[in-house]
């Protein structure tokens, strides 16, 4: 315990010289404004219907809404533990001193804790409100609120510990990475696919009777979610239950985490390693794959551009927003990929330099892949369109001129970080606010140029004759051959930068 | 008719904006040489190793590798030679035998052979992690990976820039086994090291450079001719030279 206070001595010290030069650590502030931001509103909001619902009702909203509270916060908080345990460079002076893996772990596992403070902010407000609703008072639904908000604290990081100790430390960064991304990718699709509606009562009833079978059955009885709801309630058996758990479970963390591999793999591997039989054919292409692949923010790129339109698709039946909005986020998204594969190489600089190869030809592929990868879905996308829409076909010919609007986006990314090779590529945010905009910006141009005069040509009623074919062929082919024009000239300006990274 | 020197450096001189790093310097390697390449830290060793393997372009002068000149020859002067940079800086989401597929695939190497060679150099080194994600090696294990790397490709020139930071005491001798081998079989090395014992025992030739310019050059008995004092250890010769011999004052002070 006395290590854990020198630590956060010590990370409040270093964070206090990076923010400000009071002398008073305010560092604590930070954690609590989210979590009233968040939580207030949630309060007030869901104090109506909790009230004004019958009973049985209002117990089972109350009880989807702590579920669903309860998800997100350990979805978010344990994948962000592993992250913050293996990808911090403190960790290594941190092993270094005489104190606990235990420690480190704890240690790192509350800093964390930021990343999930919206979720209890939805948490302890959404406790008090369900118990003054049922007349109990609010101190009876803050103490339960807590203990609760504890209990999802120990689930938490007994998660973290786990897989903190069965994975290895670029597995578990990966995994964490993935399943974080994941989680934002999933509510966006239950928003749109489920599309609750909360507005008034009447949606919330429907809503709660269309899930009253499976609240009842799974929700309220087995997990703890319903020992929260009996001891606001008056059953405060439950509370110990929720309190006993948690104690063990902190047991156990105090457990693994004392045995934590945090530095380096250390077991040795003694079952026969297998080689490719033969040549990749290109090996930039094979390897940026595989680290395209194993990159969690790029499949949440990949993910993100496929699942969204495939929503508006099926949901709204509009074949044309499907693939406007997915060429225009592939489109944008193509630049980050790229970026992103600019900033592997340069993270293993100056390895690339070594290779026997034209350092302009190891980046085509930057700008090659994700294009290549983007225009597979944007084709995809586009056949299931006339398959199930029974399109005229024309909009096949979209496909080459997206693809240029892709291979410009990438070229854009590479324009942009060579302007600044030396930027810093540590943040996920490898690119400036202006170049973000002009990025965003020209490639949604680009993507409405194309798309909507073929809409346009694909309606019978819009436009006829000779001016039907000029608006609705003329203006994407020659949007695409600007675009070519723009990028040639671009790349020519980009060569010399190229040859002289170094 | 083939050239007499692998290595060659007329006038190089290497600045950032206003700051020298590397300058007016000369270099001429004989083939199957062992050369070591000493100075302080910021001497200027690592830039012109860079220089030297193409990954840094000279702001002036000449490179010549086996002949063949980095101006107008690079990609088939990397193709010829061997790298093993200061910190071994591998993609950490590949694995290890992916990244050794990568090398094999890059350089054009013949599979079979080179695989059979691998296994062989494995041993030797004590590699058993090829299955694992480079990410989660340790720097030792990350370095013996890139030597491995090196090694199995038998270069004509192999440049080693602190090859045995990390490596533990195991690999450092097999590791200067390997280069005194390769340099009887006509491979040229080009070394540098903080370790002078290395230096002193291994090399054909040393180099010392010191802010920039190479301050001597030659066998250890044409260094030890060089020394006012009379010093005969590398050591000795090396704090001499490079004006940092007044040591004995500071553990003075220090107590």
């Amino acid at each position: 315990m006395k290590d854990l206070l020198i630590l956060f001595r010590y990370i409040s010290l270093s964070k206090r010289r990076k923010t400000s030069s009071h002398r008073i650590n305010l560092s604590w502030i930070g954690y609590i404004i989210p979590a009233i931001a968040f939580g207030l509103p949630v309060g007030f909001v869901i104090y109506a219907p909790l009230k004004n619902l019958p009973m049985e009702l209002s117990e089972l909203l109350f009880s989807m809404f702590i579920t669903s509270s309860s998800i997100l916060f350990i979805l978010g908080y344990a994948p962000t533990i592993v992250f913050n345990l293996f990808g911090s460079s403190d960790v290594y002076l941190l092993l270094t001193l005489p104190i606990k893996r235990t420690s480190i772990f704890l240690f790192k596992a509350i800093d964390s804790i930021i990343y999930s403070i919206p979720a209890v902010g939805f948490i302890l407000p959404g406790c008090i409100a369900y118990s003054i609703a049922i007349g109990k008072g609010w101190v009876i639904g803050s103490v339960a609120g807590i203990l609760f908000i504890i209990f999802l604290i120990t689930v938490s990081l007994l998660f973290g510990a786990i897989v903190s100790k069965v994975m290895s430390r670029t597995s578990a960064k990966i995994l964490s990475n993935l399943i974080y991304l994941l989680t934002v990718l999933v509510y966006v699709v239950i928003l749109n696919v489920i599309k609750p509606d909360t507005s008034s009562i009447e949606g919330i009833k429907n809503l709660t009777y269309s899930s009253k079978t499976y609240l009842e059955n799974i929700l309220y009885y087995i997990l703890p979610t319903g020992w929260l709801i009996s001891m606001i309630r008056g059953e405060p058996i439950k509370g110990f239950f929720l309190l006993g758990i948690s104690m063990l479970f902190g047991l156990l963390v105090y457990k693994i985490s004392d045995t934590l591999v945090i530095e380096s793999m250390s077991s040795k591997n003694s079952k026969k390693v297998s080689f490719s039989k033969g040549s990749s054919g290109s090996p930039f292409f094979t390897k940026d794959i595989k680290l395209l692949y194993r990159d969690p923010q790029s499949i949440y790129m990949l993910l993100y551009s496929i699942v969204f339109p495939l929503i508006i698709l099926i949901g709204n039946k509009s074949y044309t927003g499907a693939i406007l909005v997915m060429a225009t986020i592939a489109s944008f998204y193509c630049s980050y990929i790229t970026a992103h594969l600019l900033v592997m190489e340069k993270k293993v600089w100056p390895l690339p330099r070594l290779f026997p190869i034209k350092l302009k030809n190891l980046l085509l592929w930057k700008v090659l892949i994700p294009s290549l990868i983007y225009s597979l879905l944007y084709l995809a996308i586009t056949i299931f369109s006339i398959y199930i829409f029974n399109l005229n076909s024309i909009i096949l010919l979209t496909i080459p001129m997206i693809s240029i609007a892709f291979l410009y986006s990438g070229i854009l990314a590479i324009r942009f970080f060579f302007k600044d090779p030396t930027r810093d590529i540590s943040s996920r945010n490898i690119f400036r606010i202006g170049e973000v905009i002009t990025i965003e910006l020209t490639t949604m141009g680009i993507v409405a140029g194309i798309i909507a005069p073929f809409t346009v040509y694909t309606s019978p009623t819009v436009l006829q004759g000779q001016y039907k074919n000029i608006i609705g062929i003329g203006i994407p082919v020659l949007v695409s051959l600007i675009v070519i024009y723009i990028s040639i000239k671009m790349t020519k300006g980009i060569t010399e930068k190229i040859d002289a990274w170094e | 008719m083939e050239q007499l020197y692998a290595i060659e450096a007329y006038n190089l001189s290497k600045r950032f904006g206003e700051v020298p790093a590397v300058e007016d310097l000369n270099l001429r390697i004989k083939r199957g040489e062992i050369y070591g390449f000493l100075g302080p830290n910021g001497a200027g060793k690592t830039t012109t190793i860079r220089m030297l393997t193409g990954t840094l372009r000279p702001t002036s002068g000449r490179i010549k590798v086996l002949g063949l000149d980095m101006s107008s020859e690079e990609i088939e002067i990397k193709r010829l030679i061997g790298v093993v940079p200061d910190e071994p800086r591998i993609y950490e989401n590949l694995r290890g035998k992916e990244f050794i597929d990568f090398i094999i695939d890059i350089y054009r190497l013949e599979r079979i052979k080179i695989l059979e060679r691998l296994k062989d150099l494995c041993e030797a080194f004590g590699i058993d992690y090829l299955d694992g994600y480079i990410g989660d090696y340790s720097h030792g294990m990350k370095q013996k990976l890139m030597v491995v790397s090196v090694f199995l490709r038998n270069p004509k020139v192999i440049f080693l820039d602190e090859p045995t930071v990390g490596l533990d005491a195991k690999s450092v001798k097999l590791l200067k086994m390997l280069l005194k081998r390769y340099s009887q079989d006509g491979s040229t090395i080009f070394m540098s090291t903080h370790i002078l014992e290395i230096a002193e025992k291994m090399c054909d030739r040393i180099g010392i450079i010191n802010r920039g310019r190479l301050i001597a050059e030659g066998t250890l008995k044409e260094l030890r001719a060089l020394s006012s004092e009379g010093h005969i250890s590398l050591e000795d010769l090396f704090l001499e030279l490079t004006g940092e011999e007044d040591i004995s004052s500071i553990l003075e002070a220090l107590q």
